[in-house]
């Protein structure tokens, strides 16, 4: 009997290169528990596809054990791993209906006739596809291409379910659909879900936890929230969604908070050092999100300041208001047009203020 | 007509007038070739009149002798008649001798005729020779046809088979056939794994492959037949470096061999069955495999039933390229093969430059073209998508 949080998979020091210089993959360790939906994110050619490459059986690792319940799976090839895949551009068969494509994983394992129909039938009508069994891929939209993908990778009741940035290829909306689909999928089944992307917001959306990959190494991992409110450097600060970045230098530390000076010599800052804290009298980086700063003076506000609009961009639910703020610098606001209580020009001028909990000071 | 569509009939019109002059026109002069029979009527036309009238038993009537005399001695000098005497000789061994003979000996004849032209020539007292004149004056005739596939007309109308030493057609189609099937084979089994490991190559290394099998195209096919001439012939590299490493005693007979056939067709149609098959599996990428082997196909089944489904157009367009051209091949086996490895297109060839018959080439032709056709219908039939296959 399996729990859910046990470890599924580890990667043991496992590096990836392809021409034996460059790492692709770089000492990575990785534990992948039993049940999660598991996401790594991060700009193209940050090692998170390798990763899943290697995972498959697809790729070699240079270097290290990959452990699948406490047994080397290095030396597995991909047909014994028994895992399904999820492909980005979804490689269904084209010489096959959408019920053969989803009988072939059933017929390698050798399951009866009848077996076969019935789990092809119970999947199609899971993915909502009943209908379209008899067609063959060429003649299914994208979206319908992609259900049959899933459907194909869950068929045969797999160990895990890898997907390879699944969603891609499909328009916003559809994309969006599908990502509450498969987060639905993920906990009715009970599967694991191993999920590469390079997009935040569906990592945010549907995972369990975040793996956020830069240069073949794991940046920060850990839940969706605490990666979002939490960055842990100033790559995963800016790579998930948007954040306000000054430079400064720390001279005093007090109560919990770091006291900055801006390279524009203002008034000191108050901001939460980071896991990695920079130490007094050192350059540092802050970095605020645009959400988390506020108009108007606030009660509780450790940092507040007069700013001038120098430009309005109104986006329907939410403005964004850039500002010039004498002692700090340039600042992005982001503002709820449900709660503007004014008008803003290019000009005005304006008090804003945040919390020194939203604002992260990073060692340079 | 709108000045769009205008523009559209100019730009196909020359190649609409190309296919009709190149290809409808020549194909249709062939089938009407093939069964024409104008020069018994053009040499002999009172006695074809006569002979008309005559019910072709027994002996025809003294008037049929008057007008084979007449007719012979205002023939003397045209064209007319020696085509006529190869036409019947054709039919009938030994009638051109006949009848020359009875052009020399028309001075020493008088009426009537139908006594002095036997006792001359005896073989006019027979009625076959007679009938073989009255058969011809038909204009429209099969026995061209007929003849390809080793039957003939009996001069008294019915259709039986040639002798048998005389039979050669249906076993010069059946071998045509055969050394085409078996060249195709033979090139899809090369070309599948060498095309394979092309698109496992590099970029720069792949493309210097493909120059490597683009090579042989930039000679031309008799240079590199006259070449497996020389590698094959008794003296040759090959029979001296067999000898040489003793493993053989004497030199093989290899040139003018069936074996020599293959081996010159195969390296000269291998490319045009490499190229297609490439450009499929170049196309296809491991993707297919990669998902085959995710969902637990092991390498045999992940090539089985995926990546050879998927190449089949590749293969299927190439076989039919490769199987086309050699149906036609006329040097390669006429070069370094035997009198027993030649193919239709060499008997087309004699016909056309030997013996001037130009009603056999043209029945050759068409079966040649009839068999083809019908070999692809049922090529098509035994793979249910080849056409679909084809087309991607």
């Amino acid at each position: 009997m399996t729990h859910m949080n046990d470890p599924l998979v580890v990667f043991e020091n496992v590096d990836k290169s392809y021409d034996g210089g460059t790492k692709v993959v770089d000492d990575l360790n990785l534990t992948i528990a039993e049940g999660e939906f598991l996401t790594l994110l991060g700009p193209s050619g940050s090692g998170k596809t390798t990763t899943l490459m290697m995972l498959a059986g697809f790729e070699a690792p240079s270097r290290g054990t990959i452990w699948f319940r406490g047994a080397p799976l290095n030396k597995v090839p991909t047909y014994k791993r028994d895992f399904g895949i999820v492909f980005q551009n979804y490689a269904l068969f084209p010489h096959m209906s959408v019920a053969e494509n989803l009988a072939f994983p059933l017929r390698m394992r050798r399951e009866s006739r009848s077996m076969i129909e019935e789990r092809v039938n119970e999947t199609l009508d899971m993915v909502k596809l009943g209908p379209l069994k008899d067609r063959m891929p060429g003649q299914l939209s994208g979206g319908q291409q992609q259900r049959v993908a899933l459907a194909r990778a869950l068929v045969f009741k797999p160990k895990m379910v890898l997907m390879d940035e699944p969603l891609g290829a499909l328009d916003k909306q559809l994309r969006e659909h599908m990502q509450l689909e498969i987060k639905h999928l993920h906990e009715g089944l009970g599967i694991t879900m191993l999920y590469v992307t390079h997009d935040q917001s569906e990592a945010l959306t549907m995972s369990n936890r975040i793996a956020v990959f830069d240069h073949g190494r794991i940046q920060q991992i850990g839940a969706p929230r605490e990666v979002y409110a939490k960055p842990a450097s100033t790559f995963v600060a800016s790579f998930m969604g948007e954040n306000n970045r000054l430079d400064g230098r720390v001279h005093a530390e007090g109560d919990g908070h770091v006291h900055v000076r801006t390279c524009a010599g203002g008034p000191a800052l108050r901001a939460m050092p980071a896991a990695d804290r920079p130490a007094e009298g050192q350059d540092t980086v802050l970095m605020v999100r645009p959400e988390c700063v506020q108009l108007g003076a606030r009660e509780g506000a450790e940092n507040s300041f007069e700013g001038r609009v120098t430009d309005v961009v109104y986006h329907g639910d939410h403005l964004r208001l850039c500002l010039e703020v004498a002692g700090v610098g340039p600042l992005v606001v982001r503002h709820l047009v449900a709660e503007a209580e004014a008008e803003y020009q290019p000009g005005d001028t304006v008090q804003v203020c945040w919390q020194a909990r939203h604002m992260h000071a990073f060692r340079c | 007509m709108s000045k769009k569509s205008r523009i559209s009939w100019l730009l196909v019109a020359p190649l609409l007038a190309l296919v009709l002059l190149g290809f409808i026109l020549p194909i249709g002069y062939t089938l009407v070739k093939a069964v024409e029979n104008p020069e018994v009527t053009a040499a002999l036309p009172r006695t074809v009149t006569v002979l008309d009238r005559w019910d072709g038993e027994g002996m025809p009537p003294e008037e049929a002798f008057a007008a084979l005399v007449t007719d012979i001695e205002e023939g003397q000098r045209g064209r007319e008649f020696g085509s006529m005497t190869r036409r019947l000789n054709f039919e009938l061994n030994g009638a051109r001798s006949t009848l020359m003979q009875t052009r020399r000996s028309l001075d020493e004849l008088s009426a009537p005729y139908s006594e002095s032209l036997p006792a001359a020539i005896p073989e006019w007292g027979e009625p076959q020779l007679w009938q073989l004149i009255r058969t011809n004056s038909n204009p429209v005739t099969a026995s061209f046809l007929l003849r390809a596939l080793d039957l003939q007309i009996t001069p008294d109308g019915r259709i039986e088979a040639v002798p048998e030493e005389r039979a050669i057609f249906i076993d010069l189609f059946q071998r045509t056939f055969w050394i085409s099937i078996l060249v195709t084979l033979i090139c899809i089994l090369l070309a599948y794994p060498t095309a394979y490991y092309i698109t496992t190559l590099s970029n720069r290394a792949a493309s210097i492959a493909i120059l490597l099998v683009l090579v042989p195209f930039w000679t031309s096919i008799l240079v590199r037949t006259t070449a497996w001439f020389i590698l094959l012939q008794r003296e040759g590299p090959i029979n001296a470096g067999l000898l040489g490493l003793n493993i053989v005693d004497e030199p093989l007979q290899m040139i003018f061999t069936r074996f020599a056939v293959y081996v010159a067709m195969v390296h000269v149609l291998l490319p045009f069955q490499i190229l297609p098959l490439y450009s499929v599996m170049k196309r296809q990428g491991t993707d297919m495999l990669r998902a085959a082997a995710s969902l637990g196909a092991p390498p045999w089944r992940q090539f089985l039933l995926v990546y050879l489904p998927l190449t089949m157009p590749g293969v299927a367009a190439g076989a039919v390229i490769v199987f086309m051209l050699s149906v036609g091949f006329y040097v390669t086996p006429a070069l370094v093969g035997g009198l027993q490895d030649q193919m239709v297109s060499y008997y087309i060839a004699f016909f056309t430059n030997q013996s001037i018959n130009f009603g056999m080439v043209a029945a050759l032709s068409l079966l040649l073209l009839f068999f083809t056709g019908l070999l692809i219908v049922i090529a098509r039939k035994l793979v249910p998508n080849l056409d679909t296959t084809i087309k991607a």
